[in-house]
């Protein structure tokens, strides 16, 4: 009888030992959390550092992005019915020298690049090729009036920050207002 | 104590341990989910992927000499041979293949901790397992195959993935060599019904820095798979022993490609130099 008080006597401290253990750990019973933080810049949030100098590693697209494509050499672009009538039209010899450096096809480009901060919510992207400088706002930036190739980027850091050592989230831009900028840049049509 | 007390004592302590191990045995930090059916896209090196490389085309990928002479030793007739017709890519080339892919997982059924990741691809059968247990690479002498072994983690949402214990393959279907020695860390990153999967291949044999590709997928909420399977025939009548090849210098298929598209031998030849913005100022 007395074996059986003490069998038992174990089973229920076991378990609620364990009831409790169980329920501290998945923070049933946790106080409220603190309130949140307020924002910090985007550059202090940055939570991986995307500032030097890069270099394009040219290893696929290579016909396309090394050496000007053959004009109405449109494969693999998901163009609709106009985008496939204006790229067939295009007369290499007689627009602009800068459209294929536009921010859809910018980093595309053979070039080598910087990123660099300007203050603490706009970071900035400098091209060789092209020369080109595309900036990504942060912050709550105006649009400018004016479109331009580079178009106006608005940027947040996204995902939970990666454990310690291990590389960070991704860098989304929305881009809008470019000019009429083109994706590849076809040569002339023999 | 007698011997009964002990043994269910024992009993209850494994009862309780089970309980407690219920209550705080969370999921894997799997931050994001891939199941499903995914179809590829091919925004990327289309020519390669969707009507197969062409013979001599190595345009800016790093490799050695050694690669570029056994390339240019391969003769397609090798892929009718019966020991080659249903061998399927190796895990460094499936993903830019033109099938289907599958994901799916294995989970504990008790605490539903994520054991493992499937990947599966129609052609060939091209089943890849991506072990997220936390267990370590089996030594090097262990078994080499065409998927190789994988182990995965979560870094913030994206998955990254090491594979090792390759069998000896290719990095292009058009005779550019991988060896057995090659290792591989891909990376998944989702955004909504959009995967790109990014590769990064080593090869200390064939290679002279990493090859890093990327193959876009869109999800597929109806996919299906069908199944692949191969049985090798003769296709065409060979006399016993021959394999088919080119000794060096008498591959008569090198300079199309190049002069398709009027690129230089110095760029069709490939080198990790040829992958350089600098290398596009040699061209004009």
């Amino acid at each position: 009888m007395s074996t059986r008080r003490t069998t038992a006597r174990v089973a229920l401290t076991a378990a609620v030992g364990a009831w409790l253990i169980g329920t501290a750990q998945l923070g049933v019973a946790q106080p409220a959390p603190p309130p949140p933080a307020p924002p910090r810049p985007a550059r202090q949030a940055a939570p991986i550092e995307l500032t030097g100098q890069w270099v394009a590693i040219v290893n696929e697209d290579w016909r396309w992005r090394m050496v000007t494509p053959p004009k109405a050499d449109l494969a693999s672009v998901p163009l609709n019915e106009e985008g496939r009538r204006v790229a067939e039209q295009r007369d290499p010899a007689t627009d602009g020298a800068c459209e294929a450096y536009g921010a859809a096809a910018l980093l595309r480009m053979p070039t080598r690049l910087r990123l660099r901060w300007q203050g603490d919510e706009r970071l900035v992207l400098e091209t060789d090729a092209g020369r080109q400088t595309r900036t990504f706002e942060f912050g709550s930036a105006v649009p400018p009036a004016q479109r331009s190739l580079q178009g106006h980027s608005v940027a947040k850091w996204v995902s939970p920050p990666p454990p310690p050592g291990g590389p960070g989230p991704d860098l989304p831009a929305l881009s809008s207002s470019p000019p009429c900028a083109i994706l590849r840049d076809p040569e002339e049509s023999s | 104590m007698s011997m009964m007390t002990a043994t269910t004592g024992a009993r209850v302590a494994l009862t309780a341990l089970t309980a407690w191990l219920a209550c705080v045995a969370v999921p894997a930090a799997a931050q994001l989910n891939l199941v499903g059916y995914w179809n590829p896209l091919f925004h990327e090196d289309v020519d390669e992927r969707i009507p197969g490389p062409s013979i001599g085309d190595y345009l800016g990928l790093p490799i050695t000499d050694a690669a570029r002479l056994r390339a240019e030793a391969w003769d397609a007739s090798l892929l009718s041979m019966p020991e080659h017709q249903c061998k399927p890519h190796p895990s460094t080339y499936g993903f830019r293949g033109v099938g289907v892919l599958r994901i799916w997982e294995d989970r504990d059924e008790d605490t539903q901790q994520l054991i493992k990741i499937h990947t599966h691809i129609a052609w060939q059968e091209q089943h890849r397992e991506i072990w997220m247990d936390g267990r370590p690479h089996p030594p090097e002498y262990a078994l080499h195959t065409w998927q190789g072994f994988s182990t995965g983690s979560w870094e913030g949402d994206v998955l990254v993935v090491n594979t090792t214990h390759l069998k000896a393959g290719w990095m292009r279907r058009n005779g550019l060599p991988l060896s057995d020695r090659a290792t591989m860390t891909d990376r998944f990153h989702r955004y909504g019904d959009v995967m790109t999967h990014v590769m990064i291949v080593e090869d200390p044999v064939y290679l002279t820095e990493p090859l890093v590709k990327t193959n876009g997928f869109l999800l597929s909420p109806n996919g299906s798979l069908t199944p692949y399977p191969c049985d090798p025939v003769i296709e065409v009548v060979r006399d016993p022993g021959l394999v088919p090849h080119y000794l060096p210098g008498q591959n008569p298929f090198l300079a199309e490609f190049g002069e398709t598209y009027h690129l230089p031998p110095e760029a069709t030849r490939g080198g990790a130099a040829t992958a350089l913005p600098e290398f596009a100022e040699t061209l004009r």
